[in-house]
């Protein structure tokens, strides 16, 4: 008898998974750039069976040359990670993406420049080369610029630019700083490696846009109104909104874990699967050494806002009211974003909270 | 057009292509104008109706061209059926994305592309000034010289053409994109590096086409050559060099269409915030593709009329040539 109900209990368990591997959606989730801490809650949820969980077969599509809005409205992708200001102006220009969560509830985008240039103040570069990432990644520059007042040579309409913005294959080592005076660096990543080449703290100024009050939001998780109006998402019966919110559930969960395991998650879950993507520069270069740092920058990224309430994924709507204010101020946007934009539904089904009630 | 309709040459009255063509432009002009402020997609029978002006406009085009290919007339007249054809793809084009509404973040319609041209044509023209002035024309003209060059050694000392030229071939199929980065990386981001690239590229196909002009000569003509004890310059001067004019006017031309590409595509991998590559880059990468189209045609227009300068310099040094008689 108790042999009978072992194998029952065996076959059973051997059915149900291979039911459940039968029945995992394939989801692809398009990240911003190349695999590195920055993804950590992703590898984590995909890693730990947070996704498998809800179903999903999530693969983690590097970043290539396009920027992921291309990649996700062109179908190649379902979802994505990218910024708010690449995510408005590409809504504005006709193209239908959605956000449905915000990770990061900080702006890591700064400007560094050498103690001896003499910038004090990012508003007086006028005539000084800025070293910037073409697709989508220039705005919070763009926004600086024109909150400046100063025209730049990213826009086609200036014949003569104040500031010169040069564009490289953003390793700043190539630019940084024989080329240019000012050089985009993510707190997470480039300053890091520019302190590797041997520009520390005691070298170089860093000034994070947010102290300019250019605090445009970052990694987000956006899809298209296709995917959202989805009745049956690639034939599996459930609808894209049900999918979107597995999607954010498991990777809230991500998120989680790896916050609280920063060194178990760059051990086991990030230098596994970033290879030569996880090197620092110069004395820095030691992927280890980068990947835990980055890991630490991107938890102070990740654990602000709304996560410090229990909030963690949300889109904190005076925050996000606040981006649109700055872009349209600046004039990269030229009207308000249509409310379709953002979509709090997947959110509050994952969650089970209400965007209204967010204090 | 009612002139034309006189000309006592035609067998077959061009008056029906010419009503057809206006016929099928009408329609379409009829739609954009009444789609000019729509944002909401047209229904399939006005889809229908740009299919119709389409075809009618082609159908007459195609009689217009049949009928001008009969008639001798002057080449400018001989332009009008591709001009024709051009306007007629253009303002289906046009019909068709506002009629399906396509983004102007994915396909921006013709019109548009032509207004943000003429908006932002100052930068584009300083754009262009960068890639195909510094660019573009520094490198063709040090890749074709020294190709020249190395072509006459090459064909003058045999232990180079055995040791050399077959290194000039195979570098000569390397595909120029993957040499863009590691150049730009080397070199900078300025224009040399883009100019470096340009040379290379267009080197290679300039020292194997001069090399076979310079030693495919008859051999009748060598040894009259020799009858008449002409030194080895001389032999150069008034067999070879002449001989080769053809194959390096053909590289010359290939060579222009090369230099663009190197250095639009040198610019993708970094620029000093100006040049054509450069402002296609980082527009495509904020959707604006009406810039993005709009230094494409910059780019093609440059390139069309370098190459067409390079063909009338053929002409120049080459008029003796059998291609060119009539």
């Amino acid at each position: 008898m108790r042999k009978w109900s072992a194998l029952l209990a065996v076959s059973a368990l051997a059915l149900g998974s291979l039911a459940s591997a039968q029945n995992l959606v394939k989801v692809n989730l398009q990240l911003k750039w190349f695999p590195q801490a920055q993804f950590a809650g992703y590898f984590v949820a995909k890693e730990r069976g947070f996704f498998k969980a809800q179903g999903l077969d999530v693969t983690l599509l590097p970043a290539g040359d396009q920027s992921p809005i291309q990649v996700v409205v062109s179908g190649a992708a379902d979802f994505g990670t990218t910024w708010i200001a690449d995510l408005l102006t590409a809504r504005e220009k006709g193209l239908p993406v959605v956000e449905i969560a915000q990770m990061f509830q900080k702006s890591g985008f700064t400007l560094v420049a050498l103690k001896s240039s003499g910038i004090k103040d990012l508003c007086a570069i006028k005539g000084k080369k800025v070293g910037v990432w073409p697709s989508g990644n220039e705005y919070p520059a763009v926004a600086l610029f024109r909150k400046c007042g100063l025209t730049s040579s990213l826009d086609p309409k200036v014949s003569n630019p104040d500031v010169t913005a040069v564009t490289y294959p953003f390793d700043p080592a190539l630019v940084f700083p024989d080329k240019v005076q000012l050089v985009s660096a993510m707190t997470y990543n480039e300053v890091d490696q520019i302190a590797g080449l041997g520009y520390d703290s005691s070298k170089v100024d860093v000034f994070p846009l947010a102290d300019q009050g250019i605090n445009l939001l970052e990694d987000n998780i956006f899809t298209t109104e296709k995917v959202l109006g989805d009745k049956n998402f690639k034939g599996s019966g459930l609808s894209g909104r049900e999918i979107a919110a597995r999607l954010i559930k498991a990777s809230i969960q991500g998120w989680n874990w790896a916050v609280q395991n920063q060194p178990l998650t760059v051990r086991q879950y990030v230098l596994p699967f970033c290879g030569n993507t996880c090197k620092g520069s110069g004395t820095r270069s030691n992927p280890a050494q980068h990947q835990t740092w980055q890991m630490a920058e991107i938890a102070k990224l990740y654990n602000a806002g709304p996560t410090l309430k229990g909030w963690a994924g949300f889109l904190d709507p005076k925050a996000y009211e606040a981006s649109v204010k700055l872009l349209k101020d600046q004039g990269i946007l030229s009207k308000d974003p249509p409310k379709a934009v953002v979509d709090y539904g997947p959110w509050e089904e994952a969650t089970g909270k209400k965007a209204a009630d967010y204090k | 057009m009612a002139t034309r309709t006189l000309n006592p040459a035609a067998s077959q009255s061009p008056l029906l292509g010419a009503v057809l063509t206006l016929l099928g432009f009408a329609v379409l002009v009829y739609f954009i104008a009444s789609w000019w402020n729509h944002s909401n997609p047209a229904s399939s029978g006005q889809k229908l109706l740009i299919g119709v002006g389409f075809l009618l406009g082609a159908l007459g085009v195609a009689r217009v061209a049949n009928y001008l290919s009969r008639v001798k007339t002057n080449p400018l007249v001989g332009f009008i059926p591709a001009g024709l054809t051009l306007l007629l793809v253009v303002s289906t084009i046009e019909a068709l994305l506002r009629a399906y509404q396509v983004p102007a973040g994915l396909i921006p319609t013709p019109t548009r592309v032509l207004a943000t041209l003429w908006e932002v044509r100052e930068v584009l023209l300083k754009d262009a000034a960068q890639t195909v002035l510094l660019e573009a024309l520094v490198g063709y003209l040090i890749g074709c010289s020294l190709g020249v060059l190395m072509a006459l050694l090459v064909s003058r000392f045999v232990f180079l053409e055995r040791g050399l030229l077959p290194y000039a071939t195979a570098f000569s199929s390397i595909p120029i994109v993957a040499l863009a980065p590691v150049l730009v990386k080397m070199i900078g981001l300025d224009w040399p590096s883009k100019a470096v690239i340009v040379a290379v590229t267009v080197f290679f196909p300039v020292v194997v086409n001069t090399f076979r002009g310079l030693t495919e000569v008859s051999p009748l003509s060598l040894e009259l050559m020799r009858s008449y004890a002409a030194s080895e310059a001389q032999g150069y001067r008034w067999l070879r060099l002449p001989n080769a004019l053809p194959f390096i006017f053909n590289a010359l031309k290939l060579g222009t269409t090369l230099a663009m590409i190197g250095a639009i595509v040198g610019e993708f991998f970094g620029a000093d915030g100006k040049g054509l590559g450069f402002r296609i880059q980082i527009e495509a990468g904020r959707f604006g593709f009406d810039i993005v189209w709009s230094a494409i045609i910059i780019a093609s227009i440059v390139g069309i009329a370098w190459y067409n300068l390079v063909t009338w310099l053929e002409r120049q040094f080459t008029g003796w040539h059998v291609s060119f008689r009539e």
